[in-house]
């Protein structure tokens, strides 16, 4: 009995042996924070005002409640001068709803290709008075609507060829960032160093530089995304890779297998799960940035958005910004029942 | 034939797992390296297919010197079995078996998963020897217990026909029903070797437990801090000897820190020993 809580003191390797033993009464025990904690907290409090002030926060949570209280007024049937909150968001939805979804075009810029006895479905040729004189237009119900799935059709398909650009670049680059597997320090610290250049320049700056070198277009669009998302999903992948248990890769390796191989079996299958989410994310993502990326000139829905938002056609907008919407659902839920079955 | 050559391995931080050991290790034997956690087991035989290099000495694996040139023709002619199974839990048991015949497949073949027929057969075969059936061939490896996982890894390590087999305590987390099975499959697939003309296959297996070692094997080396203080034929092994090997009870143990730890948590077979550094894959 009384040798047994001497073995428990010397177990420990790292004790030196010669110590006298401390009764547990007496072991020191550490404060959940100290006063460190304390200056920190106050000092990122300071900065936060600071910041406020810089960042026009004061000021916009005024205009809100300002907004708020207009809501407020005018529920109660008390006329008031509108708020600028206010004005600005009427001055939107009394022009984004309804969505336009029809279109009429002057028939006399339709082009020779018109055919006026050959109309297109459900269209119509219509009078309207512009400034005094009447104008033949083709009235086509559904036409925008039409026009912006077309959009959307290769807005999407720029995201999956960027996405596919990503995951090519990005395997290489992960299997050597990954420091279990690169060949040497050189090679990680290029490819990690590559990664980060790819995802800290944002597409909409290196859709820039690809528009000028390439052109406008959709071309450029992808080389944008691709780039971008190879910087992220090349770090995801590799950081994956270092995470991984190590006892398959072992027992692989000992059996001859070379790197790559050792990847294939034993790395692939136990980081499937994640890079299919990754996947499934960038996909999403790069359809949202693809969105945008045509504002800049690199293809897709982007340059009509513009369009119609600078020439106040705010319900052109909306019935852009919906479709974009429901792609986006849409596809959440097509790659979300792939992944049930791949996984 | 393997013959270890007054190797010794040195870590960075100046403990020596394995101490000038010699030892030849004739083809065909079945041979048990037994000794406490720390003693080395584990460190040795993974210098003999080189995941860890000896800083001292050196061991020769059928005339060809084991080092960094000559892995690739030496690593495909020795099988192992390791203590967590180390099997891809998202593989099939098949493509688990058939990971052992990756050396000698070609690369394409290897990236698209197109292994040969005939190793596919060769695993079907073997996985009914070790007891599995066909039930549990497109099962992931992750969802069989303990001890077919181990049976699955038994068949990965014969499936290449190899000369040598190395099981780092095949059965160190298993039961004692399911450790003896596994003993018997390993010995008997070992043996099975020499009914096709190639003679049995060496077997170096590290063990915990004394009656398993005194029931399997033709040969016992008992290592204890880094040193053979055993070698000998399984009868005699006495008591004397045996406290030699483990020494838990004599005075001389009170550096040996891996031997308090048993006694702390009072279940010697439950401790899981730190594994060697892998230093090559």
């Amino acid at each position: 009995m009384s040798d047994k809580p001497q073995q428990v003191q010397t177990a420990p390797a790292d004790a030196t042996p010669s110590a006298p033993p401390v009764p547990p009464a007496q072991w020191t025990l550490r404060k959940p924070y100290g006063w460190k904690t304390v200056v920190a907290l106050l000092v990122i409090a300071v900065f936060m005002t600071v910041s406020a002030q810089r960042t026009q926060i004061g000021q916009g949570v005024i205009k809100l409640f300002d907004g708020l209280a207009d809501l407020v007024v005018t529920a109660a049937g008390v006329k008031r001068e509108p708020s600028p909150m206010g004005r600005g968001l009427r001055s939107f939805v009394e022009r984004a709803f309804p969505p336009v979804i029809s279109r009429e075009r002057p028939v006399e810029l339709l082009g020779r290709d018109f055919d006026r006895d050959d109309l297109p479905w459900f269209s119509s040729i219509q009078q309207v008075e512009v400034g005094g004189k009447t104008m033949e237009v083709l009235h086509e119900p559904v036409g925008y609507l039409m026009y912006v799935l077309g959009l959307i059709v290769d807005t999407i398909e720029i995201a999956i060829w960027g996405t596919l650009l990503a995951m090519t670049l990005a395997v290489p680059l992960a299997c050597l960032g990954a420091s279990n597997f690169t060949p040497n320090k050189l090679t990680y610290t290029l490819s990690r160093g590559t990664c980060n250049l790819c995802r800290s320049i944002p597409e909409l700056v290196s859709a820039l530089l690809f528009v000028v070198m390439f052109g406008t277009g959709a071309f450029a669009g992808v080389l944008a995304l691709g780039t971008h998302c190879a910087g992220f999903l090349g770090k995801f992948i590799a950081d994956d890779m270092e995470n991984t248990d190590r006892g398959p890769q072992e027992a692989l390796a000992s059996t001859g297998a070379g790197r790559l191989k050792v990847i294939r079996f034993a790395v692939l299958p136990q980081i499937m799960p994640q890079v299919f989410a990754y996947l499934q994310y960038i996909l999403e993502r790069n359809v949202r940035t693809a969105t945008v990326l045509g504002i800049v000139g690199a293809g897709g829905i982007g340059l009509e958005l513009i369009m119609q938002w600078n020439m106040y056609n705010y319900g052109h907008a909306t019935t852009i910004l919906l479709v974009i919407f429901a792609t986006v659902i849409v596809l959440e839920h097509l790659t979300q029942r792939l992944r049930r079955r791949i996984i | 034939m393997i013959r270890f050559e007054s190797i010794s391995k040195r870590w960075p931080d100046g403990t020596a797992a394995v101490d000038n050991v010699s030892l030849s290790i004739p083809r065909g034997q079945f041979c048990v390296i037994l000794g406490p956690s720390g003693a080395g087991k584990s460190t040795l035989l993974r210098m003999v297919n080189g995941m860890i290099t000896p800083t001292a000495g050196r061991v020769v694996f059928e005339g060809t010197t084991v080092n960094p040139k000559t892995l690739k023709q030496v690593r495909p002619r020795i099988g192992m079995v390791h203590q967590s199974f180390n099997l891809v839990g998202r593989l099939s048991v098949l493509d688990n078996v058939l990971c052992g015949t990756l050396p000698r497949l070609g690369f394409m073949r290897s990236m698209f998963r197109l292994f040969h027929t005939t190793d596919q057969r060769r695993a079907c075969l073997l996985l009914s020897q070790v007891g599995l059936d066909q039930s549990h061939l497109y099962r992931r490896a992750s969802q069989l217990s303990g001890g077919q996982q181990q049976r699955v890894a038994i068949a990965r390590a014969f499936i290449a026909g190899p000369d040598v087999v190395l099981a780092d305590e095949p059965v160190a987390s298993l039961d004692p029903r399911t450790s003896s099975d596994i003993l018997t499959l390993l010995k008997g697939e070992s043996q099975r070797g020499a009914k096709e003309s190639k003679g049995p296959v060496t077997v170096l297996c590290s063990l915990h437990q004394v009656d398993l070692a005194r029931a399997f094997a033709d040969r016992i080396v008992g290592m204890r801090q880094g040193r053979v203080v055993f070698d000998g034929r399984p009868d005699e092994l006495t008591e004397e000897k045996l406290n030699h090997v483990y020494g838990g009870e004599t005075p001389g143990s009170v550096n040996d820190s891996s031997s308090h730890h048993d006694e702390l948590s009072g279940a010697k077979g439950d401790v899981t020993p730190a594994l060697p550094r892998i230093e090559a894959i």
